[in-house]
Protein backbone atom coordinates (compact mmCIF):
# COMPACT_ATOMS: atom_id res chain seq x y z
CA UNK A 1 0.00 0.00 0.00
CA UNK A 2 1.13 3.53 -0.74
CA UNK A 3 2.81 5.09 2.27
CA UNK A 4 0.61 8.15 1.90
CA UNK A 5 -2.24 6.05 3.29
CA UNK A 6 -0.32 5.17 6.48
CA UNK A 7 -1.52 8.20 8.51
CA UNK A 8 -5.15 7.31 7.75
CA UNK A 9 -5.92 5.46 11.03
CA UNK A 10 -4.52 8.36 13.05
CA UNK A 11 -6.52 10.88 11.07
CA UNK A 12 -9.76 8.90 11.37
CA UNK A 13 -9.09 8.73 15.09
CA UNK A 14 -8.62 12.51 15.06
CA UNK A 15 -12.00 12.98 13.37
CA UNK A 16 -13.65 10.73 15.94
CA UNK A 17 -11.99 12.49 18.86
CA UNK A 18 -13.01 15.89 17.52
CA UNK A 19 -16.59 14.64 17.22
CA UNK A 20 -16.58 13.50 20.85
CA UNK A 21 -14.89 16.70 22.03
CA UNK A 22 -17.30 18.89 20.08
CA UNK A 23 -20.19 16.97 21.66
CA UNK A 24 -18.77 17.33 25.15
CA UNK A 25 -17.70 20.96 25.26
CA UNK A 26 -19.64 24.11 24.52
CA UNK A 27 -21.85 26.58 26.34
CA UNK A 28 -22.49 23.68 28.75
CA UNK A 29 -20.14 20.75 29.11
CA UNK A 30 -21.12 17.13 29.38
CA UNK A 31 -19.29 14.00 30.49
CA UNK A 32 -17.98 11.49 28.01
CA UNK A 33 -20.43 8.95 29.45
CA UNK A 34 -23.34 11.25 28.50
CA UNK A 35 -22.19 11.30 24.89
CA UNK A 36 -21.75 7.55 24.96
CA UNK A 37 -25.30 7.08 26.23
CA UNK A 38 -26.77 9.48 23.69
CA UNK A 39 -25.21 7.45 20.93
CA UNK A 40 -25.88 3.95 22.24
CA UNK A 41 -28.89 4.18 24.53
CA UNK A 42 -30.70 7.41 24.00
CA UNK A 43 -33.28 8.30 26.63
CA UNK A 44 -35.30 11.26 25.43
CA UNK A 45 -36.98 11.68 28.82
CA UNK A 46 -33.66 13.05 30.11
CA UNK A 47 -33.22 16.75 29.40
CA UNK A 48 -29.48 16.38 28.85
CA UNK A 49 -30.08 13.71 26.23
CA UNK A 50 -32.68 15.88 24.57
CA UNK A 51 -30.29 18.81 24.32
CA UNK A 52 -27.38 16.69 23.14
CA UNK A 53 -29.39 14.78 20.58
CA UNK A 54 -31.63 17.49 19.21
CA UNK A 55 -29.41 20.53 19.39
CA UNK A 56 -25.78 19.67 19.78
CA UNK A 57 -25.43 16.52 17.71
CA UNK A 58 -26.98 17.97 14.54
CA UNK A 59 -24.77 20.98 14.98
CA UNK A 60 -21.58 18.93 15.35
CA UNK A 61 -22.50 16.61 12.48
CA UNK A 62 -23.35 19.59 10.29
CA UNK A 63 -19.94 21.09 11.07
CA UNK A 64 -18.21 17.83 10.15
CA UNK A 65 -20.19 17.42 6.93
CA UNK A 66 -19.92 21.06 5.84
CA UNK A 67 -16.21 21.16 6.70
CA UNK A 68 -15.69 18.09 4.55
CA UNK A 69 -17.66 19.53 1.63
CA UNK A 70 -16.18 23.03 1.66
CA UNK A 71 -12.63 21.72 1.84
CA UNK A 72 -13.03 19.22 -0.97
CA UNK A 73 -14.71 21.91 -3.04
CA UNK A 74 -11.79 24.29 -2.43
CA UNK A 75 -9.28 21.64 -3.41
CA UNK A 76 -11.01 20.86 -6.69
CA UNK A 77 -11.58 24.53 -7.51
CA UNK A 78 -7.86 25.18 -7.04
CA UNK A 79 -6.94 22.33 -9.37
CA UNK A 80 -9.44 23.03 -12.13
CA UNK A 81 -8.90 26.77 -12.24
CA UNK A 82 -5.11 26.39 -11.89
CA UNK A 83 -5.34 29.05 -9.26
CA UNK A 84 -3.89 28.58 -5.80
CA UNK A 85 -6.25 31.16 -4.34
CA UNK A 86 -9.49 29.59 -5.53
CA UNK A 87 -12.00 28.68 -2.87
CA UNK A 88 -15.80 28.87 -2.67
CA UNK A 89 -16.12 32.30 -1.04
CA UNK A 90 -13.51 33.96 -3.28
CA UNK A 91 -15.27 32.57 -6.33
CA UNK A 92 -18.46 34.25 -5.15
CA UNK A 93 -20.26 30.95 -4.64
CA UNK A 94 -21.19 31.93 -1.09
CA UNK A 95 -22.50 35.33 -2.14
CA UNK A 96 -24.46 33.89 -5.07
CA UNK A 97 -25.96 31.09 -3.03
CA UNK A 98 -26.86 33.56 -0.30
CA UNK A 99 -28.68 35.89 -2.70
CA UNK A 100 -30.53 33.06 -4.40
CA UNK A 101 -31.64 31.65 -1.06
CA UNK A 102 -33.00 35.04 0.01
CA UNK A 103 -34.81 35.36 -3.31
CA UNK A 104 -36.27 31.88 -2.90
CA UNK A 105 -37.45 32.74 0.62
CA UNK A 106 -39.05 35.94 -0.71
CA UNK A 107 -40.88 34.19 -3.51
CA UNK A 108 -41.89 31.08 -1.56
CA UNK A 109 -42.14 32.14 2.10
CA UNK A 110 -42.27 28.57 3.44
CA UNK A 111 -39.55 27.21 1.18
CA UNK A 112 -38.30 23.76 2.21
CA UNK A 113 -34.66 23.01 2.93
CA UNK A 114 -34.39 21.11 -0.36
CA UNK A 115 -35.67 24.24 -2.08
CA UNK A 116 -33.05 26.31 -0.29
CA UNK A 117 -30.37 23.87 -1.41
CA UNK A 118 -31.40 23.98 -5.05
CA UNK A 119 -31.63 27.77 -5.12
CA UNK A 120 -28.28 27.96 -3.34
CA UNK A 121 -26.77 25.84 -6.07
CA UNK A 122 -28.25 27.92 -8.87
CA UNK A 123 -27.05 31.18 -7.30
CA UNK A 124 -23.61 29.81 -6.41
CA UNK A 125 -23.16 28.42 -9.89
CA UNK A 126 -24.26 31.63 -11.62
CA UNK A 127 -21.97 33.95 -9.69
CA UNK A 128 -19.08 31.44 -9.61
CA UNK A 129 -19.16 31.11 -13.38
CA UNK A 130 -19.33 34.86 -13.91
CA UNK A 131 -16.26 35.43 -11.73
CA UNK A 132 -14.40 32.56 -13.36
CA UNK A 133 -15.34 33.85 -16.79
CA UNK A 134 -14.07 37.34 -16.00
CA UNK A 135 -10.75 36.06 -14.64
CA UNK A 136 -10.03 33.24 -17.07
CA UNK A 137 -6.35 33.11 -18.04
CA UNK A 138 -5.61 35.87 -15.54
CA UNK A 139 -3.39 35.85 -12.49
CA UNK A 140 -4.54 34.66 -9.05
CA UNK A 141 -4.67 38.32 -8.07
CA UNK A 142 -7.31 39.06 -10.70
CA UNK A 143 -9.44 36.34 -9.22
CA UNK A 144 -9.21 37.88 -5.76
CA UNK A 145 -10.07 41.33 -7.07
CA UNK A 146 -12.96 40.25 -9.26
CA UNK A 147 -14.18 37.83 -6.60
CA UNK A 148 -14.13 40.42 -3.83
CA UNK A 149 -15.70 43.11 -6.02
CA UNK A 150 -18.50 40.99 -7.42
CA UNK A 151 -19.17 39.35 -4.04
CA UNK A 152 -19.51 42.77 -2.41
CA UNK A 153 -21.91 43.82 -5.14
CA UNK A 154 -24.01 40.68 -4.64
CA UNK A 155 -24.01 41.15 -0.88
CA UNK A 156 -25.14 44.74 -1.39
CA UNK A 157 -28.11 43.54 -3.44
CA UNK A 158 -28.82 40.92 -0.81
CA UNK A 159 -28.70 43.51 1.95
CA UNK A 160 -31.04 45.74 0.04
CA UNK A 161 -33.56 42.92 -0.43
CA UNK A 162 -33.26 41.99 3.20
CA UNK A 163 -33.81 45.51 4.48
CA UNK A 164 -36.62 46.25 2.06
CA UNK A 165 -38.42 43.09 3.14
CA UNK A 166 -37.56 43.13 6.81
CA UNK A 167 -35.82 39.74 6.83
CA UNK A 168 -32.86 40.67 9.05
CA UNK A 169 -33.21 37.73 11.42
CA UNK A 170 -33.29 35.19 8.68
CA UNK A 171 -30.21 36.52 6.99
CA UNK A 172 -27.83 37.46 9.77
CA UNK A 173 -27.16 33.76 10.17
CA UNK A 174 -26.19 33.28 6.53
CA UNK A 175 -23.80 36.19 6.28
CA UNK A 176 -22.05 35.34 9.54
CA UNK A 177 -21.80 31.65 8.77
CA UNK A 178 -22.22 28.99 11.39
CA UNK A 179 -23.88 25.76 12.31
CA UNK A 180 -26.36 26.89 14.96
CA UNK A 181 -29.91 25.67 14.57
CA UNK A 182 -29.28 22.56 12.48
CA UNK A 183 -31.70 19.67 12.37
CA UNK A 184 -31.28 15.99 11.70
CA UNK A 185 -33.83 16.47 8.94
CA UNK A 186 -31.54 18.81 7.00
CA UNK A 187 -28.64 16.44 7.51
CA UNK A 188 -30.66 13.56 6.14
CA UNK A 189 -30.88 15.52 2.90
CA UNK A 190 -27.35 16.91 2.81
CA UNK A 191 -25.40 13.78 3.71
CA UNK A 192 -26.56 11.60 0.78
CA UNK A 193 -25.99 14.51 -1.60
CA UNK A 194 -22.51 15.04 -0.19
CA UNK A 195 -21.64 11.35 -0.47
CA UNK A 196 -22.81 11.28 -4.07
CA UNK A 197 -20.85 14.38 -5.07
CA UNK A 198 -17.63 13.41 -3.29
CA UNK A 199 -17.79 9.91 -4.76
CA UNK A 200 -18.17 11.46 -8.18
CA UNK A 201 -15.07 13.57 -7.64
CA UNK A 202 -13.13 10.64 -6.23
CA UNK A 203 -13.93 8.60 -9.33
CA UNK A 204 -12.41 11.44 -11.35
CA UNK A 205 -9.26 11.71 -9.21
CA UNK A 206 -7.01 10.74 -12.11
CA UNK A 207 -8.74 13.25 -14.37
CA UNK A 208 -8.06 15.96 -11.81
CA UNK A 209 -4.40 14.89 -11.62
CA UNK A 210 -4.00 15.25 -15.37
CA UNK A 211 -5.92 18.55 -15.42
CA UNK A 212 -3.71 19.93 -12.66
CA UNK A 213 -0.57 19.30 -14.65
CA UNK A 214 -1.67 21.56 -17.44
CA UNK A 215 -3.22 21.76 -20.87
CA UNK A 216 -0.33 20.28 -22.76
CA UNK A 217 -0.16 17.22 -20.51
CA UNK A 218 -3.91 16.75 -20.83
CA UNK A 219 -3.85 17.06 -24.61
CA UNK A 220 -0.86 14.80 -25.13
CA UNK A 221 -2.49 12.08 -23.02
CA UNK A 222 -5.73 12.39 -24.95
CA UNK A 223 -7.87 13.73 -22.13
CA UNK A 224 -11.19 15.35 -22.93
CA UNK A 225 -10.18 18.43 -21.02
CA UNK A 226 -13.33 20.48 -21.48
CA UNK A 227 -15.59 17.65 -20.34
CA UNK A 228 -13.69 16.90 -17.15
CA UNK A 229 -13.01 20.55 -16.32
CA UNK A 230 -16.71 21.26 -16.49
CA UNK A 231 -17.82 18.12 -14.69
CA UNK A 232 -15.45 18.58 -11.77
CA UNK A 233 -16.07 22.32 -11.62
CA UNK A 234 -19.84 21.88 -11.49
CA UNK A 235 -19.59 19.21 -8.82
CA UNK A 236 -17.25 21.38 -6.75
CA UNK A 237 -19.64 24.33 -6.98
CA UNK A 238 -22.55 22.07 -6.03
CA UNK A 239 -20.66 20.82 -3.00
CA UNK A 240 -19.92 24.34 -1.83
CA UNK A 241 -23.43 25.66 -2.51
CA UNK A 242 -25.09 22.83 -0.64
CA UNK A 243 -22.74 23.46 2.27
CA UNK A 244 -23.55 27.17 2.16
CA UNK A 245 -27.28 26.43 2.23
CA UNK A 246 -26.64 24.69 5.51
CA UNK A 247 -23.94 26.74 7.21
CA UNK A 248 -23.93 30.10 5.46
CA UNK A 249 -20.93 32.12 4.46
CA UNK A 250 -17.93 30.20 5.74
CA UNK A 251 -14.66 31.67 4.49
CA UNK A 252 -11.00 30.66 4.44
CA UNK A 253 -11.62 26.97 5.28
CA UNK A 254 -11.72 25.99 1.60
CA UNK A 255 -8.42 27.74 1.00
CA UNK A 256 -6.60 26.73 4.16
CA UNK A 257 -7.36 23.02 4.33
CA UNK A 258 -6.39 21.94 0.80
CA UNK A 259 -3.11 23.82 1.10
CA UNK A 260 -2.24 22.16 4.38
CA UNK A 261 -3.12 18.78 2.89
CA UNK A 262 -1.12 19.36 -0.31
CA UNK A 263 1.90 20.43 1.67
CA UNK A 264 1.79 17.19 3.64
CA UNK A 265 0.57 14.68 1.07
CA UNK A 266 1.50 16.15 -2.31
CA UNK A 267 -0.78 16.71 -5.27
CA UNK A 268 -2.37 13.42 -6.22
CA UNK A 269 -6.10 13.74 -5.87
CA UNK A 270 -6.83 10.21 -4.72
CA UNK A 271 -5.13 11.26 -1.47
CA UNK A 272 -5.89 14.96 -1.32
CA UNK A 273 -9.66 14.60 -1.83
CA UNK A 274 -10.03 12.28 1.12
CA UNK A 275 -7.56 14.03 3.40
CA UNK A 276 -8.92 17.51 2.62
CA UNK A 277 -12.37 16.25 3.54
CA UNK A 278 -11.27 14.72 6.81
CA UNK A 279 -9.05 17.66 7.82
CA UNK A 280 -11.78 20.12 6.90
CA UNK A 281 -14.38 18.21 8.90
CA UNK A 282 -12.13 18.18 11.96
CA UNK A 283 -11.08 21.80 11.75
CA UNK A 284 -14.65 23.01 11.27
CA UNK A 285 -16.05 20.88 14.11
CA UNK A 286 -13.33 22.05 16.51
CA UNK A 287 -13.72 25.68 15.41
CA UNK A 288 -17.44 25.49 16.08
CA UNK A 289 -16.75 23.94 19.46
CA UNK A 290 -14.48 26.84 20.36
CA UNK A 291 -17.07 29.27 19.00
CA UNK A 292 -19.61 27.78 21.38
CA UNK A 293 -17.23 27.84 24.33
CA UNK A 294 -16.40 31.48 23.68
CA UNK A 295 -19.92 32.79 23.74
CA UNK A 296 -20.86 32.10 20.13
CA UNK A 297 -17.90 33.87 18.58
CA UNK A 298 -18.35 33.87 14.76
CA UNK A 299 -17.00 30.57 13.51
CA UNK A 300 -15.11 32.30 10.67
CA UNK A 301 -13.03 34.14 13.24
CA UNK A 302 -12.22 30.91 15.02
CA UNK A 303 -11.24 29.13 11.80
CA UNK A 304 -8.91 31.97 10.95
CA UNK A 305 -7.46 31.96 14.43
CA UNK A 306 -6.70 28.26 14.71
CA UNK A 307 -5.99 27.75 11.02
CA UNK A 308 -3.58 30.53 10.30
CA UNK A 309 -0.80 29.59 12.74
CA UNK A 310 -0.86 26.01 11.45
CA UNK A 311 -0.79 27.30 7.89
CA UNK A 312 2.20 29.53 8.60
CA UNK A 313 3.99 26.77 10.50
CA UNK A 314 3.65 24.40 7.56
CA UNK A 315 4.78 27.00 5.03
CA UNK A 316 7.80 27.78 7.19
CA UNK A 317 8.70 24.18 7.89
CA UNK A 318 8.26 22.84 4.41
CA UNK A 319 9.58 25.93 2.74
CA UNK A 320 6.94 25.48 0.06
CA UNK A 321 8.24 22.02 -0.82
CA UNK A 322 5.40 19.60 -1.21
CA UNK A 323 6.12 16.12 0.14
CA UNK B 1 3.19 -0.79 -37.20
CA UNK B 2 1.98 2.74 -37.29
CA UNK B 3 2.31 4.89 -40.36
CA UNK B 4 2.20 8.61 -39.76
CA UNK B 5 1.83 10.96 -42.69
CA UNK B 6 1.52 14.74 -42.71
CA UNK B 7 -0.44 15.97 -45.71
CA UNK B 8 -0.45 19.58 -46.94
CA UNK B 9 -0.37 20.99 -43.43
CA UNK B 10 -0.76 24.69 -42.74
CA UNK B 11 -0.75 25.86 -39.15
CA UNK B 12 -1.65 29.32 -37.96
CA UNK B 13 -1.18 30.62 -34.43
CA UNK B 14 -2.65 34.02 -33.56
CA UNK B 15 -3.36 34.53 -37.27
CA UNK B 16 0.30 34.13 -38.08
CA UNK B 17 1.29 31.39 -40.45
CA UNK B 18 3.70 29.11 -38.59
CA UNK B 19 3.79 26.02 -40.82
CA UNK B 20 3.41 26.21 -44.56
CA UNK B 21 2.45 23.26 -46.72
CA UNK B 22 4.19 20.52 -44.74
CA UNK B 23 4.27 17.09 -46.38
CA UNK B 24 6.14 14.32 -44.61
CA UNK B 25 5.90 10.60 -44.06
CA UNK B 26 7.60 9.44 -40.89
CA UNK B 27 9.95 6.51 -41.55
CA UNK B 28 8.54 3.60 -39.60
CA UNK B 29 10.89 2.14 -37.04
CA UNK B 30 13.56 4.70 -37.86
CA UNK B 31 14.98 7.76 -36.15
CA UNK B 32 14.11 11.04 -37.83
CA UNK B 33 15.70 14.24 -36.59
CA UNK B 34 14.37 17.70 -37.31
CA UNK B 35 16.89 20.51 -37.42
CA UNK B 36 16.37 24.17 -38.13
CA UNK B 37 16.83 27.57 -36.57
CA UNK B 38 14.94 28.76 -33.50
CA UNK B 39 11.34 29.65 -34.26
CA UNK B 40 11.17 27.82 -37.61
CA UNK B 41 8.26 25.67 -36.42
CA UNK B 42 9.86 22.43 -35.22
CA UNK B 43 7.94 22.30 -31.96
CA UNK B 44 4.77 23.34 -33.72
CA UNK B 45 5.17 20.44 -36.11
CA UNK B 46 5.60 17.89 -33.30
CA UNK B 47 2.63 19.36 -31.45
CA UNK B 48 0.54 19.12 -34.59
CA UNK B 49 1.42 15.45 -34.98
CA UNK B 50 0.39 14.73 -31.40
CA UNK B 51 -2.84 16.72 -31.73
CA UNK B 52 -1.88 19.41 -29.23
CA UNK B 53 -2.21 21.98 -32.02
CA UNK B 54 -4.67 21.62 -34.88
CA UNK B 55 -3.82 22.29 -38.49
CA UNK B 56 -5.71 24.95 -40.40
CA UNK B 57 -5.33 23.12 -43.68
CA UNK B 58 -4.39 19.53 -44.37
CA UNK B 59 -4.04 16.90 -41.70
CA UNK B 60 -2.06 14.28 -39.89
CA UNK B 61 -2.93 10.72 -40.82
CA UNK B 62 -2.25 7.69 -38.66
CA UNK B 63 -2.65 4.54 -40.75
CA UNK B 64 -4.67 6.57 -43.26
CA UNK B 65 -7.01 7.91 -40.59
CA UNK B 66 -7.12 11.65 -39.95
CA UNK B 67 -6.27 12.18 -36.27
CA UNK B 68 -9.12 14.68 -36.01
CA UNK B 69 -11.48 11.81 -36.71
CA UNK B 70 -9.90 9.58 -34.08
CA UNK B 71 -10.70 9.50 -30.37
CA UNK B 72 -8.09 11.54 -28.55
CA UNK B 73 -7.10 8.60 -26.34
CA UNK B 74 -6.58 6.48 -29.48
CA UNK B 75 -4.17 9.09 -30.82
CA UNK B 76 -2.35 9.09 -27.47
CA UNK B 77 -1.97 5.32 -27.69
CA UNK B 78 -0.22 5.70 -31.04
CA UNK B 79 1.82 8.87 -30.55
CA UNK B 80 3.53 10.10 -27.40
CA UNK B 81 5.38 13.38 -27.00
CA UNK B 82 8.10 14.73 -24.75
CA UNK B 83 7.63 18.47 -24.82
CA UNK B 84 10.43 20.98 -25.06
CA UNK B 85 9.58 22.73 -21.84
CA UNK B 86 8.39 20.20 -19.35
CA UNK B 87 9.02 22.27 -16.27
CA UNK B 88 6.50 21.24 -13.66
CA UNK B 89 4.32 23.81 -11.99
CA UNK B 90 3.58 21.37 -9.19
CA UNK B 91 5.85 18.87 -7.58
CA UNK B 92 5.08 15.18 -7.84
CA UNK B 93 6.79 11.88 -6.98
CA UNK B 94 8.54 10.28 -9.93
CA UNK B 95 6.42 7.15 -9.94
CA UNK B 96 3.19 9.17 -9.96
CA UNK B 97 4.37 11.30 -12.85
CA UNK B 98 5.24 8.22 -14.89
CA UNK B 99 1.86 6.72 -14.04
CA UNK B 100 0.20 9.46 -16.12
CA UNK B 101 1.48 7.58 -19.15
CA UNK B 102 -1.15 4.92 -18.60
CA UNK B 103 -4.00 7.42 -18.84
CA UNK B 104 -4.82 6.75 -22.51
CA UNK B 105 -5.06 3.04 -21.76
CA UNK B 106 -7.52 3.41 -18.90
CA UNK B 107 -11.27 3.48 -19.30
CA UNK B 108 -13.37 6.20 -17.73
CA UNK B 109 -13.27 5.99 -13.90
CA UNK B 110 -10.78 3.12 -14.10
CA UNK B 111 -7.66 3.28 -11.97
CA UNK B 112 -4.26 1.67 -12.50
CA UNK B 113 -4.21 -2.12 -12.58
CA UNK B 114 -1.29 -4.41 -11.65
CA UNK B 115 -0.41 -4.74 -15.33
CA UNK B 116 -0.08 -0.95 -15.56
CA UNK B 117 2.24 -0.87 -12.56
CA UNK B 118 4.39 -3.53 -14.24
CA UNK B 119 4.70 -1.44 -17.39
CA UNK B 120 5.59 1.65 -15.35
CA UNK B 121 8.25 -0.34 -13.49
CA UNK B 122 9.63 -1.65 -16.78
CA UNK B 123 9.80 1.84 -18.26
CA UNK B 124 11.61 3.16 -15.19
CA UNK B 125 14.11 0.30 -15.44
CA UNK B 126 14.69 0.90 -19.15
CA UNK B 127 15.93 4.42 -18.52
CA UNK B 128 17.59 3.72 -15.19
CA UNK B 129 15.15 6.01 -13.41
CA UNK B 130 13.92 3.20 -11.19
CA UNK B 131 16.45 3.97 -8.47
CA UNK B 132 14.84 7.33 -7.76
CA UNK B 133 11.21 6.47 -8.40
CA UNK B 134 10.22 7.33 -4.82
CA UNK B 135 11.83 10.78 -4.99
CA UNK B 136 10.11 14.05 -5.85
CA UNK B 137 10.74 15.55 -9.29
CA UNK B 138 12.05 18.73 -7.64
CA UNK B 139 14.89 16.73 -6.07
CA UNK B 140 16.27 15.43 -9.37
CA UNK B 141 19.08 16.72 -11.54
CA UNK B 142 18.36 17.66 -15.14
CA UNK B 143 19.66 14.34 -16.45
CA UNK B 144 17.65 12.34 -13.94
CA UNK B 145 14.50 14.31 -14.70
CA UNK B 146 14.98 13.69 -18.41
CA UNK B 147 15.17 9.92 -17.78
CA UNK B 148 11.88 10.15 -15.91
CA UNK B 149 10.25 11.99 -18.81
CA UNK B 150 11.50 9.38 -21.23
CA UNK B 151 10.10 6.66 -18.95
CA UNK B 152 6.77 8.43 -19.17
CA UNK B 153 7.03 8.35 -22.94
CA UNK B 154 7.88 4.65 -22.92
CA UNK B 155 5.17 3.57 -20.53
CA UNK B 156 2.62 5.21 -22.80
CA UNK B 157 3.47 2.35 -25.17
CA UNK B 158 2.95 4.36 -28.32
CA UNK B 159 4.56 3.28 -31.59
CA UNK B 160 5.67 6.79 -32.39
CA UNK B 161 7.82 8.79 -29.97
CA UNK B 162 8.21 12.53 -30.45
CA UNK B 163 11.01 14.19 -28.49
CA UNK B 164 11.36 17.95 -28.61
CA UNK B 165 14.93 18.96 -27.78
CA UNK B 166 15.51 16.10 -25.36
CA UNK B 167 19.13 17.12 -24.82
CA UNK B 168 18.83 20.86 -24.29
CA UNK B 169 19.97 21.89 -20.81
CA UNK B 170 21.94 18.66 -20.33
CA UNK B 171 25.72 18.43 -20.13
CA UNK B 172 27.50 16.51 -22.87
CA UNK B 173 27.62 13.27 -20.87
CA UNK B 174 23.90 13.32 -20.18
CA UNK B 175 23.13 14.39 -23.73
CA UNK B 176 24.81 11.26 -25.01
CA UNK B 177 23.23 9.14 -22.31
CA UNK B 178 19.77 10.40 -23.28
CA UNK B 179 20.38 9.87 -26.98
CA UNK B 180 21.76 6.39 -26.35
CA UNK B 181 18.62 5.45 -24.45
CA UNK B 182 16.49 6.70 -27.33
CA UNK B 183 18.63 4.85 -29.87
CA UNK B 184 18.53 1.63 -27.87
CA UNK B 185 14.75 1.82 -27.59
CA UNK B 186 14.50 2.37 -31.28
CA UNK B 187 16.80 -0.62 -31.92
CA UNK B 188 15.01 -2.91 -29.50
CA UNK B 189 11.38 -2.03 -29.91
CA UNK B 190 11.41 -0.66 -33.45
CA UNK B 191 9.52 2.38 -32.32
CA UNK B 192 9.44 5.29 -34.71
CA UNK B 193 11.36 8.20 -33.22
CA UNK B 194 11.12 11.82 -34.28
CA UNK B 195 13.23 14.29 -32.38
CA UNK B 196 14.37 17.87 -32.54
CA UNK B 197 18.08 18.42 -31.94
CA UNK B 198 20.29 21.44 -32.20
CA UNK B 199 23.63 19.67 -32.33
CA UNK B 200 24.25 18.83 -35.99
CA UNK B 201 26.77 16.11 -35.14
CA UNK B 202 24.30 14.42 -32.80
CA UNK B 203 21.73 14.61 -35.56
CA UNK B 204 24.14 12.87 -37.94
CA UNK B 205 25.21 10.26 -35.39
CA UNK B 206 21.77 9.19 -34.23
CA UNK B 207 19.44 9.62 -37.20
CA UNK B 208 18.42 7.59 -40.21
CA UNK B 209 16.67 10.56 -41.66
CA UNK B 210 17.06 14.32 -41.38
CA UNK B 211 14.31 16.88 -41.86
CA UNK B 212 15.71 20.34 -42.39
CA UNK B 213 13.33 23.19 -41.74
CA UNK B 214 13.41 26.91 -42.21
CA UNK B 215 10.72 29.53 -41.69
CA UNK B 216 7.81 27.09 -41.40
CA UNK B 217 8.78 24.97 -44.38
CA UNK B 218 10.64 21.75 -44.93
CA UNK B 219 13.69 22.58 -47.03
CA UNK B 220 14.82 19.04 -47.60
CA UNK B 221 14.74 15.55 -46.12
CA UNK B 222 16.97 12.54 -46.53
CA UNK B 223 19.80 10.51 -45.09
CA UNK B 224 22.36 12.66 -43.25
CA UNK B 225 25.03 11.57 -45.74
CA UNK B 226 23.05 13.00 -48.60
CA UNK B 227 21.41 16.16 -47.34
CA UNK B 228 24.08 17.76 -45.20
CA UNK B 229 26.12 20.09 -47.28
CA UNK B 230 27.92 23.31 -46.65
CA UNK B 231 25.37 24.98 -48.89
CA UNK B 232 22.44 23.82 -46.74
CA UNK B 233 24.10 25.01 -43.54
CA UNK B 234 24.73 28.33 -45.14
CA UNK B 235 21.17 28.57 -46.41
CA UNK B 236 19.32 27.35 -43.30
CA UNK B 237 21.41 28.48 -40.36
CA UNK B 238 23.32 31.24 -42.05
CA UNK B 239 26.62 29.81 -40.85
CA UNK B 240 29.81 29.06 -42.61
CA UNK B 241 30.01 25.30 -41.91
CA UNK B 242 32.65 22.89 -43.05
CA UNK B 243 31.29 19.39 -43.53
CA UNK B 244 33.97 16.73 -43.87
CA UNK B 245 33.79 12.96 -43.97
CA UNK B 246 34.73 11.21 -40.75
CA UNK B 247 37.44 8.72 -41.83
CA UNK B 248 36.31 6.14 -39.25
CA UNK B 249 32.53 6.14 -39.63
CA UNK B 250 32.45 7.36 -43.20
CA UNK B 251 29.68 9.69 -42.12
CA UNK B 252 29.71 13.43 -42.58
CA UNK B 253 30.87 15.49 -39.65
CA UNK B 254 30.51 19.18 -38.97
CA UNK B 255 34.19 19.82 -38.40
CA UNK B 256 34.18 23.55 -38.03
CA UNK B 257 31.74 26.38 -38.27
CA UNK B 258 31.59 30.10 -37.86
CA UNK B 259 29.38 33.02 -38.64
CA UNK B 260 29.91 34.78 -41.89
CA UNK B 261 31.60 38.12 -41.59
CA UNK B 262 29.20 39.89 -39.29
CA UNK B 263 29.36 42.52 -36.62
CA UNK B 264 27.49 42.00 -33.39
CA UNK B 265 27.55 44.75 -30.84
CA UNK B 266 30.72 46.12 -32.32
CA UNK B 267 32.66 42.87 -32.06
CA UNK B 268 33.84 41.43 -35.34
CA UNK B 269 33.32 37.71 -35.74
CA UNK B 270 34.68 35.48 -38.49
CA UNK B 271 36.52 36.90 -41.39
N1 LIG C 1 1.10 29.90 -28.95
C1 LIG C 1 1.67 30.61 -29.94
N2 LIG C 1 1.04 31.67 -30.47
C2 LIG C 1 1.60 32.39 -31.47
N3 LIG C 1 2.78 32.13 -32.01
C3 LIG C 1 3.46 31.08 -31.54
C4 LIG C 1 2.96 30.27 -30.48
N4 LIG C 1 3.86 29.30 -30.21
C5 LIG C 1 4.88 29.52 -31.06
N5 LIG C 1 4.65 30.57 -31.85
C6 LIG C 1 5.52 31.08 -32.92
O1 LIG C 1 5.62 30.07 -33.87
C7 LIG C 1 6.90 30.03 -34.41
C8 LIG C 1 7.44 28.64 -34.36
O2 LIG C 1 7.58 28.26 -33.02
P1 LIG C 1 8.18 26.85 -32.62
O3 LIG C 1 7.44 25.80 -33.34
O4 LIG C 1 8.21 26.79 -31.15
O5 LIG C 1 9.67 26.95 -33.18
P2 LIG C 1 10.93 26.02 -32.91
O6 LIG C 1 10.50 24.89 -32.07
O7 LIG C 1 11.36 25.62 -34.26
O8 LIG C 1 11.94 26.88 -32.24
C9 LIG C 1 7.74 31.05 -33.64
O9 LIG C 1 7.88 32.18 -34.42
C10 LIG C 1 6.91 31.33 -32.41
O10 LIG C 1 7.09 32.67 -32.03
MG1 LIG D 1 10.99 24.33 -30.22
Amino acid sequence: MDRRWYPMPVILMGVFISFIAAMMFGADSYAFSDIWHVIFNLDMTLQSHQILYEIRMPRVLAALVAGFMISVSGLVLQSVTHNVLSEPSILGINAGANLAIILAALIIPAVSFAGIMVSGFIGGMAVGLVILGVTRHRSPLHLILAGAGISLFIYAITDFLVLANDMGQYVAFFTAGGVAGQSMGNLAIVVPVAILLVTGLYLMAKELDVLLFGDEMALSLGQNRALYSWLTLIIAIMLASVAVSMVGNVVFLGLLVPHIVKMIFGNMHRFTIIYSGLFGATIFALSDMLARIFNETPVNAVIAMIGLPFFIYIIKKRGGQYA
Amino acid sequence: MTNVTLKDIDVELNERKILNNINLELMEGKVTTIIGPNGCGKSTMLKTISRIISAKEGGVYINDMNIRQMKSKEVAKKVSILSQRNGLQYDIPVKDLVSFSRYPHLKRFQSLKPADYEIIEWALEETGAVEFKERMMSELSGGQAQRVWISLLLAQEADVLLLDEPTTFLDIHHQLETLNIVKRLNDDARQTVVMVLHDINHAIKYSDNLVIMKAGEIITTGHPNEVLTNGILNDVFNINGKISIDPITNKPILADYDLFCETVKGVKYGS
